[in-house]
């Protein structure tokens, strides 16, 4: 579905953030995209979402080039859930949901019945239908995150891009966040890259996991395959234990406090 | 397309425009001298036709054109640079329009030659800003913003310096130029400057559900299908062509693109396909009203003279602005 072909970037020609990245994402996956910081994690979301254009390389969305295709045509095809969204005016939380049809309406638009079932349906999927009055600003961190990812929804898209959705979130809405997330993606064949900022996290919900290191990839495969002590050692230049969880058989790390 | 919001988009602006009518009426109704306006426009006395006509009727209508230009680009462009606080003024067009008016003073040009100069004056502006802040082939708010005070600091300078070496009775004159001032003048003045602020404005109007998205941000508003740089472009050519032609021929009247908009967005709510119809004929409502004022509040005391709309704004708007202060500290 995703075919990223040798993308290098630099956001000022001196600097490359990404180096010959090449990878393929399936129909279907659920893949994470993990590094250090700095490593060209949002970049890369960048890239594949088409609002960056890189110096060098292609995108292909089945087969399509991401650079060929139109504004509105991409936004019906990719959605993306940045990490923070500063909204300067006062939307109500349905009225920023309805945002995410603007790709479906025509110029000079008013929202149809079917926009407003769609996305009032995307409120209900996240849970987040109660605050469809109130006011974007005054909804706490957790509670505007799933707005955010209703209106993702309310794209309609084949292809949902995230970047680090949950670095404010406290663990109860972090884990509500990707759980609503893994069901999409299970249930509609939704493609999701999400950049995550914790291994375990995309250990326990990501078909496959992306490791970039200095703007290069470093592994890519399996939480089996790629979570491991050599690995994160070589990524993240660090020491864990690495174990496996005996309930879900998925890999998991646990710092080490250093005393040995 | 929905029926609802749609039908609810057309009573409102129906209503708006009905209501901005009545005002014309009444302004043109009241005055220093009496006159009965049914009888002027049946033409059966001659004086009271000449002063509906030549004098009253003129002026209010370049207070409706004028205030739409303003409040609407006003609201634009607050949406543009994400900022509550922006105006129409920011973009640098108006230093541009106010130099030419004040160089056309200096040569001692008629009304319609000031606003003649001051227009050409604006273009040269919009060329100049435009080619200063596009950086490789975008428009980036903060570089419109930067371009924006240098140009009209620039300006301002060379105005101060002009006002300098003019007479006083022509300094006296740029004080009114500077502050905002209506000022009765022929149709076909009225007539051009409706045709270029009508057509910005319905550009803008066009383009409110993409301004919706792209106050969300250049990144948000990319991911959702708008071209944030194209769209820009868009705002600022059809924004400096209204604002250029308000200052051409009224001066740079403060406060309105500023806070009408909030008020707008008080009454209607943040979304721009409102917002930015209705800012442009509360507007245009308020400067009208504020023109009637200046017109008639002193004419009755022992100053016998009239308050530019200018000062009027200014009085209005600044306690306004403490207003709007106090609720938000409450808020906060």
């Amino acid at each position: 579905m995703i075919e990223a072909n040798n993308i290098s970037f630099a956001y000022d020609n001196n600097c490359y953030i990404l180096r010959e990245i090449s990878f393929n994402v399936e129909k279907g996956e659920f893949v994470g995209i993990l590094g250090p910081n700095g490593s060209g994690k949002t970049t890369l979301i960048n890239i594949v979402s088409g609002i960056l254009k890189p110096q060098q390389g292609k995108v292909f969305i089945n087969g399509i080039e991401l650079y060929s295709m139109r504004h509105k045509e991409r936004a019906r095809c990719i959605a993306v859930v940045p990490q923070e969204s500063s909204i300067p005016f006062s939307f109500s939380s349905l009225e920023v949901v309805l945002m995410g049809r603007a790709p479906y309406l025509p110029f000079f638009g008013f929202e149809t019945k079917e926009d407003i079932l769609i996305a009032k349906r995307a409120m209900q999927e996240v849970n987040a239908l109660q605050f469809e009055k109130r006011e974007i600003k005054e909804l706490s961190g957790g509670e505007r995150q799933r707005v955010i990812v209703a209106r993702a929804l309310a794209q309609k898209p084949k292809i949902l891009l995230l970047d680090e959705p949950t670095a404010f979130l406290d663990i109860k809405h972090e884990i509500e966040l990707y759980r609503l997330i893994k069901n999409k993606n299970r249930e509609d064949a939704l493609t999701v890259m999400a950049a995550v900022h914790d291994i375990n996290l995309a250990s326990a919900f990501c078909d496959r996991i992306l490791f970039l290191k200095s703007g290069r990839i470093a592994a890519y495969g399996t939480p089996h395959e790629v979570v491991r002590y050599a690995k994160i050692r070589e990524v993240f230049d660090t020491d864990v234990y690495v174990g496996i969880n005996d309930l879900t058989g998925a890999p998991y790390y646990v710092p080490y406090n250093g005393k040995y | 397309m929905s029926c609802l919001k749609l039908k609810k988009w057309f009573s409102i602006n129906v209503l708006l425009l009905f209501l901005l009518v009545s005002f014309i009426l009444i302004s043109v109704s009241v005055g220093s001298e009496r006159i009965d306006i049914f009888d002027a426009i049946r033409n059966s006395n001659l004086r009271d036709s000449a002063i509906l006509f030549s004098s009253r009727l003129p002026r209010t209508l370049l207070a409706a054109i004028v205030g739409i230009a303003l409040a609407s680009c006003g609201s634009a462009f607050q949406a543009l640079l994400r900022n509550p606080l922006a105006d129409p003024f920011i973009l640098g067009v108006s230093g541009g329009a106010a130099l030419g008016s004040v160089l056309a003073v200096g040569f001692h040009l008629s009304f319609t030659g000031i606003s003649i100069a001051s227009f050409f004056t604006a273009l040269i502006s919009i060329f100049l800003i435009f080619s200063i802040a596009k950086t490789k082939g975008r428009l980036p708010s903060h570089t419109l913003l930067l371009t924006g005070v240098i140009f009209n600091a620039f300006c301002f300078a060379l105005i101060l310096f002009v006002n300098s070496i003019l007479t006083m009775e022509q300094a006296y004159q740029i004080v009114f130029l500077l502050i905002g001032n209506l000022e009765p003048t022929d149709y076909t003045t009225i007539l051009l400057a409706a045709f270029f602020v009508l057509s910005g404005f319905i550009i803008l109007v066009a383009l409110a559900q993409k301004i919706n998205i792209l106050s969300l941000g250049d990144e948000t508003a990319g991911h959702l299908g708008v071209d944030s740089n194209r769209l820009r472009i868009y705002i600022f050519f059809a924004s400096s062509l209204m604002v250029g032609v308000a200052v051409a021929t009224s001066g740079l009247i403060g406060f309105i693109g500023l806070f009408v908009p909030h008020i707008a967005r008080f009454i209607f709510g943040s979304d721009h396909r409102f917002v930015i119809p209705a800012s442009g004929l509360i507007g245009a409502m308020f400067l009208v009203a504020s023109d009637t004022i200046g017109r008639t509040f002193l004419m009755n005391t022992n100053y016998q003279t009239e308050l530019p709309v200018g000062v009027i704004t200014a009085l209005v708007g600044a306690p306004f602005f403490v207003v709007l202060l106090k609720r938000q500290q409450k808020a906060l």
